[in-house]
């Protein structure tokens, strides 16, 4: 039987996100000959989604979607559950997946009970067994992985950033079609955005970072984040928190990496100040390369670093930048 | 308030200290044909407060354990309820029609009024959680604690199937100590940059 597999495709600041191509290839390993992968892009009308539409179609997928609704331009639950919810309906898909972001996370499972679907969140990796398709994820906040199936159709599935490749564009140019839908207008909603009180500092998600630079109690203050964010900015980079750092107020814990806070694999994980808590570790093991800048020799971070630098993180952070800084120049 | 957990007997300590911490009745629904699958579990709690009058419900943004980060969202689906996950401030406004919450949303924190009843999930930063009292922990002795099964609550035939399954579970490659480079600071930062550009794909 031909399945029919359903990417929500997501956007920010009028691009598609890395996390998008990364659930198409997650919806494209889950499919078999024969069936049909199809994109979906909600937003507002001003957020550019025909030439993200055009972007999308030159990727394998038989359809793209545009669902554009003056009540989309900002994420909000119940109007995207709304709008998304008689599109789905019609398309019937035996499958979606999204990306394990902010409004993955919080739209997937509102999806998946309205479709009866079971759901997998935050898959690390697919893995095929014979007819099955099998979702790995972490447990235990990565001390362990499982390795789980569907008993039943429909899916959900969410995919971690970072982890699964990006798909690549269709080989010979065949383009996807695109097909515009009007958002049929909210009704009442119950839930409204008020405003955004605070705007994010820098454009690169933490989550989806190539490049995390991360500070713990060792940074002593808020202004002690300065030579982090420094390099980070050079690297185009993201910076992070330990959980020590949030509860002394040296910064938000939007920013906290580890158990309770965002679980980060970027390629490169610089750890500032860090001594390496269970909780933290949870947050930052699966990252590429870690390196481990601290003043204590015995701090357990060092045990999982790649490559360590014992040393007070205000005099080699800013040594770092300035030889980096003359590489680039 | 009533505290709720869906679990096995042991559920019952946690249920007793958030008596002790100050809430006024606790709820287990312990039943071994309860699958372990989000869609279930959701299910399960759904059917139990269908029948319960409530303006507030409050949940985990996920569990640290299988960080499904399913059950609330699904519960408040189910019921027919806004949700708003992950936040990290609550304000009830005044008489109770409804609430403005925080949320972070990758580095942007949003403010969102909420009809009530409404459900929201907790995330890191929302409260400090109070100990709990000496008697505090007396008076949770004589609250009320009931203990159900599937057979107190009205579910449909085939609501508890699991949608998913365990095939197996494995560990980590663990990861060794690396590299510890020496030398003064300044050529322990050039031999760090030389290294990373490298190998990390830097510019």
């Amino acid at each position: 039987m031909s399945r029919t597999y359903i990417v929500i495709a997501e956007h920010r600041d009028g691009k598609l996100r890395q996390v998008a191509l990364e659930a198409l290839r997650a919806a494209a390993d889950s499919a078999c000959e024969g069936d049909t992968l199809q994109a979906v892009l909600i937003g507002g009308p001003d957020d550019g989604l025909d030439g993200l539409a055009a972007e999308l179609a030159a990727y394998p997928l038989a359809k793209v979607h545009v669902l554009a609704g003056e009540a989309l331009d900002r994420y909000n639950p119940e109007a995207y559950v709304q709008a998304l919810a008689p599109l789905l309906e019609t398309l019937q898909p035996d499958g979606l997946f999204l990306g394990h972001t902010a409004i993955g996370r919080d739209l997937a499972p509102a999806l998946a009970a309205r479709m009866g679907a079971g759901q997998l969140s935050d898959v690390t990796a697919i893995e095929r067994e014979g007819d099955r398709v099998v979702y790995v994820r972490p447990i235990y906040a990565g001390k362990a992985f499982e390795r789980k199936a569907f008993r039943s159709y429909p899916w959900v599935v969410t995919v971690r950033p970072n982890n699964i490749p990006a798909a690549a564009p269709s080989a010979g140019g065949a383009a996807a079609e695109i097909v515009r839908h009007a958002a049929e207008p909210a009704g009442m909603l119950r839930t409204v955005v008020r405003d955004v009180v605070r705007k994010a500092t820098g454009s690169i998600d933490l989550t989806e970072a190539r490049i995390v630079v991360s500070g713990g109690r060792g940074v002593k203050s808020a202004e002690g984040f300065g030579p982090l964010e420094e390099l980070a900015a050079l690297l185009g980079g993201a910076v992070g928190a330990s959980r020590g750092a949030c509860d002394a107020g040296y910064c938000g814990y939007d920013r906290q990496i580890g158990q309770t806070g965002k679980v980060v694999t970027p390629e490169l994980y610089i750890a500032c100040g860090i001594s390496g808590a269970i909780q933290h570790v949870a947050g930052m093991s699966g990252s590429r390369i870690i390196v481990a800048i601290n003043k204590d020799p015995e701090a357990p971070i060092f045990q999982l670093a790649d490559y360590g630098i014992v040393g007070d993180l205000f005099e080699i952070v800013p040594l770092l930048t300035a030889e980096f800084r003359r590489a680039l120049a | 308030m009533t505290v709720l957990s869906v679990g096995p007997q042991r559920a019952l300590e946690a249920l007793r200290t958030a008596l002790a911490m100050g809430a006024d009745e606790a709820v287990l629904i312990g039943d071994e044909r309860i699958p372990q699958d989000e869609y279930a579990v959701a299910a399960v709690i759904a059917a139990y407060l269908k029948g319960q009058a409530y303006d507030l419900v409050l949940g985990g943004s996920f569990s640290v354990d299988t960080g499904g980060g399913q059950v609330a969202v699904r519960v408040a689906e189910a019921l027919g309820i806004p949700h708003v996950a992950s936040i990290t401030k609550l304000d009830v406004n005044g008489g109770g029609g409804s609430a403005t919450v925080e949320r972070d949303a990758e580095g942007e924190l949003e403010r969102i009024e909420v009809s009530l009843p409404a459900l929201f999930t907790a995330q890191q930063g929302l409260n400090e959680p109070r100990y709990p009292s000496l008697p505090g922990i007396m008076r949770a002795k004589k609250k009320p604690l009931a203990q159900l099964t599937l057979d107190d609550l009205n579910i449909e035939d085939g609501r508890l199937e699991a949608r998913t399954e365990r095939i197996s579970l494995s560990l980590p490659q663990p990861r060794e100590a690396g590299l510890v480079l020496k030398g003064s600071p300044a050529e322990q930062a050039a031999a760090l940059a030389a290294i990373l550009r490298g190998v990390s794909g830097l510019r």
